[in-house]
């Protein structure tokens, strides 16, 4: 086989798996958006970061706090981002709050019926945030956390500089938490690929079949692919979940301005997966259950059917991102070596 | 006007229980029981249950809806809305915390533990000083129980207005290690509410007999009843009946209350509550119309070498004379109505001093048998005259004489 048409065949497949990972994608971040699963994978990897089974789950009252609490679009749901600085805020209040003094008196109508008139409340607190939190620390028990929150105080001489560290704290642990998210969501990403590879009859053996066999289709798809990367639309499709906490902070912005949100978020979705949709028809690949699409394979139709959807699954699973990586790099190979 | 009081009522949510906390009536195992709980607690699940719980009026649909809630400020609020537009609008709610961090084995702890828990009810009495009285529960296990300084603090603020003991999640109340909380308590006149059902929560955790010891330490070791309490689980670890030694039926052991006679005449002044007057299992005996129960309540008093039901044990061994300031409440048993005819005749009898019955409900547990105001309605119809005194004096006298 030639090289010319080795690379004409891998920039067409390329092509064909980044416009499916797009919608493998798309429909992954709707998921996501439905099932709130970056919101509850967020919670999980803050009540982990707080653990202190020797003082109290500090995430589930950081979860409680009145400002991150706020976040929540309802009651039974977890904000999506938290932001460096509210995370901060929030620690430093609720480590400070164990430093409050509170005291009720109950004040009775007469010390015979014992007839409660009020219960009155003095709170004593520390108006500065700094010596709060510094209190509030100390009255916790010995444990890593707390040695932790510590040196935080010891390390810094005021509020914006114990804010600044336990922001910096915050921004390299979820860092950290991008990449187990990006590891957590391999596995739904390889589910959807394998719906989207089934209701489209994404058959990989059968593709390159095809392209292998179809001068005109191969032609056709390489100067698709061209006009892909020549538009640049990588920035606007391109959905990488190791950015999905700034991603957010955008979204809540918008959400923040906009009160029909959640059906306009929606209807994102829906836009972009129907244009994209649109450009796969106009593709000529050859998808789809028409025709005779079962003689593809001739006798050993199901095994060889199965491995091409399997196939299929695994690389729309790769994500847009990786396959446009692929075309760019494969068609400068092309541009610049192998002359036709 | 008198203030009326709920004393006993529970607001912790879902997330305060451990993950495995469904094997409580579900007998599915812990692995299935701790798949249901974080299915519950998922959204569209939890979603499902407040929806379908706002138009059917299911009984377990109703319990589920309440445990699924996000909060212990919501299930509280809902509490609270229910007696709205009742007679009751102004009734004052005691809310009982339970320790659940040592209910299981160490891998299944609660997502918002006890001490978190605390927290959220230091909040909850800060929003709503007037109405809302909380109980904080003491756990020997828990480490700060020696010291006693996270309750001296919630005590002594007067943010918590008492202790709360939970036995059956696994520790006998005559624990050594509880000897310095019932000193403290008695000195200072503070109201202690124990449970004391044969149902209820438990221990779930795999091994029930690694916290059971044959021969327990005891506050008031040369107390007589040692010697019976030892027998009794000798009697129980080798009965043929194989479910008393399983969990459920295991964990009676901690909560007999023959258990607190060692406590109470070493702490002969200690305001203590003994909730539920035994449960309707104890209450009615062998005269339960229930014959399932009715025949547990005597295989167990076999077991546990006793002549007389829990019910009457209370009367005749702790609602006495020689401790001045013992007690017990309705709480769940009051919607059992052969119970409460029961409660009635010896209130009328004068074999129990009406001065010592409280009124409690037992919410959320009790949205099980029926809705929080019907059963309030079944207490009042059935203990008539005794009933408002209750709610009022009684109430008030243990809380804050």
């Amino acid at each position: 086989m030639q090289v010319s048409k080795t690379l004409e065949i891998l920039i067409s497949l390329a092509l064909l798996y980044f416009l499916f990972s797009t919608v493998v994608s798309l429909i992954f971040e709707w998921y996501s958006h439905k099932t709130q699963k970056r919101g509850r994978f967020l919670h999980e990897t803050i009540i982990k970061l707080l653990n202190d089974p020797v003082n109290k789950s500090y995430g589930t009252s950081l979860y409680s706090q009145y400002s991150i609490n706020q976040l929540k679009k309802n009651k039974d749901s977890y904000p999506q981002y938290i932001s460096s600085s509210m995370f901060a805020d929030a620690l430093i209040d609720i480590i400070g709050t164990q430093s409050e003094t509170i005291h009720f008196t109950n004040v009775f109508d007469s010390s015979k019926s014992k007839n409660l008139v009020e219960v009155k409340m003095e709170e004593k607190r520390f108006s500065d945030p700094y010596e709060r939190f510094q209190k509030g620390v100390k009255q916790m028990n010995y444990s890593p956390l707390k040695s932790q929150l510590r040196a935080f105080h010891e390390k810094t001489k005021d509020y914006p500089e114990l804010k600044k560290m336990i922001m910096d704290w915050f921004d390299d642990y979820m860092a950290r938490v991008s990449g187990w998210y990006k590891v957590k969501t391999k596995r739904t990403l390889f589910h959807i690929s394998l719906l989207v590879s089934l209701a489209f009859n994404v058959d990989s053996i059968a593709i390159i079949k095809k392209i292998n066999s179809d001068e005109t289709l191969r032609k056709d798809l390489v100067i698709q692919a061209e006009k892909k990367i020549n538009q640049q639309e990588l920035k606007a499709i391109k959905i990488d979940s190791s950015k999905f906490f700034k991603d957010y902070e955008q979204a809540v912005d918008y959400i923040k301005k906009n009160k029909k949100q959640k059906d306009e978020i929606e209807q994102m979705y829906l836009n972009r997966l129907d244009s994209i949709v649109s450009e796969i028809e106009n593709s000529s690949i050859p998808i789809g259950y028409y025709g005779n699409w079962q003689k593809a394979h001739g006798k050993h139709f199901l095994p060889i059917w199965i491995c091409g959807i399997l196939i299929s699954s695994l690389a729309l699973s790769f994500g847009a991102p990786f396959w446009f990586e692929v075309m760019v790099k494969t068609i400068n190979i092309r541009r610049a070596g192998i002359k036709p | 006007m008198n203030d009326k009081y709920n004393i006993h009522s529970h607001i912790f949510t879902g997330k305060c229980a451990p993950k495995d906390f469904l094997q409580i009536g579900l007998n599915l195992g812990d692995g299935v029981s701790s798949f249901l709980k974080w299915l519950f607690l998922t959204k569209p699940v939890s979603w499902l249950i407040e929806k379908l719980g706002s138009f059917i009026h299911n009984k377990t649909l109703q319990f589920l809806k309440i445990g699924v809630m996000s909060s212990q400020g919501e299930v509280f609020a809902n509490l609270k809305g229910t007696y709205n537009n009742s007679n009751y609008s102004d009734i004052k709610i005691v809310a009982l915390s339970i320790d659940m961090d040592y209910m299981t084995d160490p891998n299944k702890k609660p997502e918002q533990d006890f001490n978190s828990q605390i927290e959220d009810l230091y909040k909850l009495k800060k929003t709503y000083p007037d109405t809302f009285f909380p109980f904080y529960s003491v756990d020997p296990r828990n480490p700060d129980t020696i010291g006693l300084k996270n309750v001296k603090k919630a005590i002594e603020s007067n943010a918590f207005a008492g202790i709360k003991l939970y036995p059956p999640n696994g520790f006998f109340p005559f624990d050594p290690r509880l000897d310095g909380l019932y000193k403290y308590a008695e000195a200072n006149n503070i109201p202690i509410m124990t449970h004391c059902t044969r149902g209820g929560t438990y221990f779930i955790g795999k091994d029930v007999w690694s916290i059971i010891s044959d021969n327990p330490l005891s506050l008031n070791p040369t107390h007589p009843i040692m010697d019976k309490v030892i027998k009794r689980i000798a009697a129980y670890k080798n009965a043929s009946n194989k479910a008393f030694r399983e969990n459920a039926k295991a964990c009676n052991l901690f909560t007999h209350p023959e258990n607190y006679l060692p406590v109470l005449d070493k702490y002969p002044k200690l305001k203590l509550c003994i909730a539920h007057m035994g449960g309707d299992v104890e209450i009615l005996g062998d005269k339960n119309p229930n014959s399932k129960h009715a025949k547990w309540s005597q295989e167990a008093m076999f077991l546990e070498d006793c002549t007389a039901t829990w019910y009457e044990i209370i009367k005749q061994e702790i609602l006495v004379n020689k401790y001045p300031n013992t007690f017990t409440d309705i709480s769940y048993s009051l919607c059992d109505s052969s119970c409460m005819t029961q409660l009635h005749n010896d209130l009328t009898n004068a074999e129990i001093d009406n001065k010592r019955v409280l009124f409690g409900t037992d919410y959320f547990l009790v949205t099980k048998e029926d809705a929080e105001l019907k059963v309030v309605a079944a207490g009042e119809n059935h203990l008539k005259n005794f009933f408002s005194p209750m709610m009022s004096e009684n109430n008030k006298r243990y809380l804050f004489s």
